[in-house]
């Protein structure tokens, strides 16, 4: 008998592939980084007023990007607008369907609105990324050319029903992982932590990378302030992380409640968590970032806090893999010996959206530096070391 | 009475011709005791319902277990088990896998999207992604020969007559029989509440419905793999 045919009867084949994998990261990628960008306007948290323009800019991109692994996954993609005809609420694949489309929808608008001049919604008004050094407390709405009369109300309902529909499609990608009965080692805290600490910590450094790339640092002391505070914060998201897959690792590998298959290549999930608690380490005890620029200044803009960024943004992205891959390799039975990441889609779809996802990011920021308002607001408070 | 009409009594029960109204619900049950594990129910199928090479909807775990402190080999026929409460329609998102009036949980092909939800929501790892058919396949327990008056592929061609379909709610059927003649019929993971309708017969009092599972000594499936 043919040994090949003879080992590959009766198992199941990989369902989730790798642009499931990429999909997952999107989308909760751009839900937080839509919740991040969208805080400072529907909180009134100004300490996230910076992350205002690359948060919506980066989460929309995502959002628009993100649905293609959702068709590239599809065994019929042709079919796929059949999702969106009917809500069959049961199901967290067809309303997700529904809060991924509003979320795009809203995030365009935010898009408009952000780049309106003139409006306290606009970019011209927020100040917009880290670093555009805008002074504390200004982070909020444009005054008039006299200065004399108050400044216009901001409206919060666009970024509210915004960061309503980012937390619906939080819900239903937790809920669409966790809610798998064929699927063990999905069900249950661990693997939930870990997408969605690691999802914070990506939607985070993808927002804040961008606006680093875009307007390098400079030494400001209301900077060096809100540079620490997100320092932290993704430091935080990613010693989550790391503690996510370390206990999630070590329950898979040896189970120590009932129902719990033993997964013995689930020890790789506390390796993913220690690196994920070096990087932590990294964040949180670093030196300023003028001192960093300094050092890698030969990389240009590419300076630590945006290897930080890359570094969070790669270890969301293992998680996922591996999240998907010991899943499916536990339940009954499946994974062995068969092609997991690469499957019917290919490696270049499974890329495809991601380099889309690129694309919008470079129009984006050109956007953002040939707009009148934006270059010449970011001229006025930066020195005129902002992009022209 | 001819071939035909005992085939409608097997799946009906009663005699052919009995006309009276009652909901159908269709079950197997499998007799461990009978089956030899010969596969032909696989093979039968594949050739009924033209799977692809190397995926099955049905097929016969071959497990080696200890019971009593002697080892033993245990048989375990697997397929749909066409639950009352299936985990997999409520999770389609577009409607394609529905449940009949008669019980049984289809895939509408030309509906089928091919997400793979469905699969991942079985917990019986009854369903697979069919790339040739670029939709979700499982085990429709034959109903295109269900509704012409046949027997599944399988339960024809078993040599043991180890498995058995029919009406579990006449009480006349041969379903129904085996169901009252063992009460303690098992199901596969009871725990997962989809209530299903394969039911297992044959098995000593205190031994298990063996699954594939790592954790736990003698559930794990015996293949050309790990038999080498």
């Amino acid at each position: 008998m043919n040994t090949v045919l003879e080992l590959s009867a009766f198992r199941g084949l990989p369902v989730w592939e790798l642009p499931a994998a990429h999909y997952l990261l999107m989308i909760q990628a751009g839900a937080f980084a839509m919740l991040a960008g969208c805080a400072s306007r529907a909180l009134g948290l100004q300490s996230f007023a910076d992350l205002r323009l690359w948060g919506v800019l980066a989460a929309t991109g995502l959002v628009l990007a993100a649905p293609l692994n959702l068709v590239a996954e599809l065994l019929s993609p042709e079919r796929f607008p059949s999702m969106l005809y009917r809500v069959h609420l049961s199901s967290p694949l067809s309303w997700g369907a529904w809060a991924i489309m509003a979320l795009t929808a809203l995030g365009l608008l935010e898009c408009l609105l952000l780049f309106r001049p003139g409006r306290p919604d606009g970019a011209g008004g927020d100040g917009s990324s880290v670093g555009s050094a805008v002074p504390d407390g200004a982070g909020g709405d444009v005054r008039p050319a006299g200065g004399e009369r108050a400044a216009p109300r901001p409206n919060r309902l666009v970024p509210r029903l915004t960061s309503l529909a980012a937390l619906g499609v939080i819900v239903y990608t937790a809920i669409e992982i966790g809610n798998a009965k064929g699927v063990a080692p999905w069900s249950g805290f661990w693997p939930l932590a870990t997408l969605l600490s690691s999802g914070l910590a990506a939607g985070l450094a993808v927002c804040l990378g961008l606006a680093r790339l875009d307007n390098p640092a400079r030494p400001d002391r209301g900077q060096a302030v809100r540079e620490s505070l997100y320092r932290r914060i993704l430091a935080v998201a990613c010693a989550l992380s790391g503690l996510a897959l370390l206990g999630w690792g070590e329950l898979a590998a040896r189970p120590v409640l009932s129902g719990w298959a033993a997964w013995p290549e689930a020890a790789v999930l506390p390796v993913l968590g220690a690196a994920a608690f070096l990087l932590a380490a990294v964040l949180s005890s670093g030196r300023s970032f003028a001192q960093s620029r300094a050092r890698f200044g030969r990389f240009g803009r590419f300076d630590r806090f945006a290897w930080a960024c890359l570094l969070a943004t790669a270890g969301a992205w293992v998680s996922r893999v591996a999240v998907l891959s010991v899943g499916q390799a536990a339940a009954l039975g499946r994974n062995l010996g068969e092609p997991h990441l690469v499957g019917h889609a290919g490696l270049l779809t499974a890329v495809a959206p991601l380099a889309f996802w690129i694309v919008l990011m470079l129009a984006a920021s050109i956007a953002v530096g040939r707009l009148p308002g934006l270059a010449l607001r970011a001229k006025r408070e930066g020195g005129g070391e902002a992009k022209s | 009475m001819d071939q035909s009409a005992k085939r409608e009594t097997a799946l009906r029960g009663g005699e052919a011709g009995d006309s009276t109204p009652r909901t159908v619900r269709y079950a197997m049950v499998i007799d461990m005791r009978r089956c030899v594990g010969c596969q032909a129910c696989t093979v039968a199928c594949a050739m009924e319902n033209r799977t692809p090479l190397g995926l099955q909807r049905t097929f016969v775990g071959d497990f080696e277990v200890v019971y009593e402190g002697k080892p033993r080999k245990v048989l375990a026929p697997r397929l749909c088990n066409h639950c009352q409460r299936p985990a997999c329609v409520p999770a389609c998102p577009v409607g394609a896998t529905f449940q009949r009036a008669d019980g049984l949980v289809l895939v509408d092909r030309t509906r089928c999207i091919g997400c793979g939800y469905c699969v991942l929501n079985c917990p019986y790892g009854a369903r697979f992604l069919n790339h040739q058919a670029k939709a979700a396949d499982k085990c429709s327990l034959c109903a295109h020969r269900l509704d012409a008056g046949l027997l599944p592929a399988c339960v024809e061609t078993c040599i043991g007559k180890a498995r058995v379909v029919g009406d579990m709610n006449d009480p006349g059927s041969a379903v129904a029989g085996l169901l009252a003649a063992y009460p303690r019929a098992r199901v596969y993971r009871p725990e997962a509440g989809t209530e299903p309708r394969v039911f297992y017969v044959g098995l000593a009092e205190a031994e298990e419905l063996p699954l594939e599972n790592p954790a736990r000594p003698g559930h794990v499936r015996v293949t050309e793999e790990n038999f080498r």
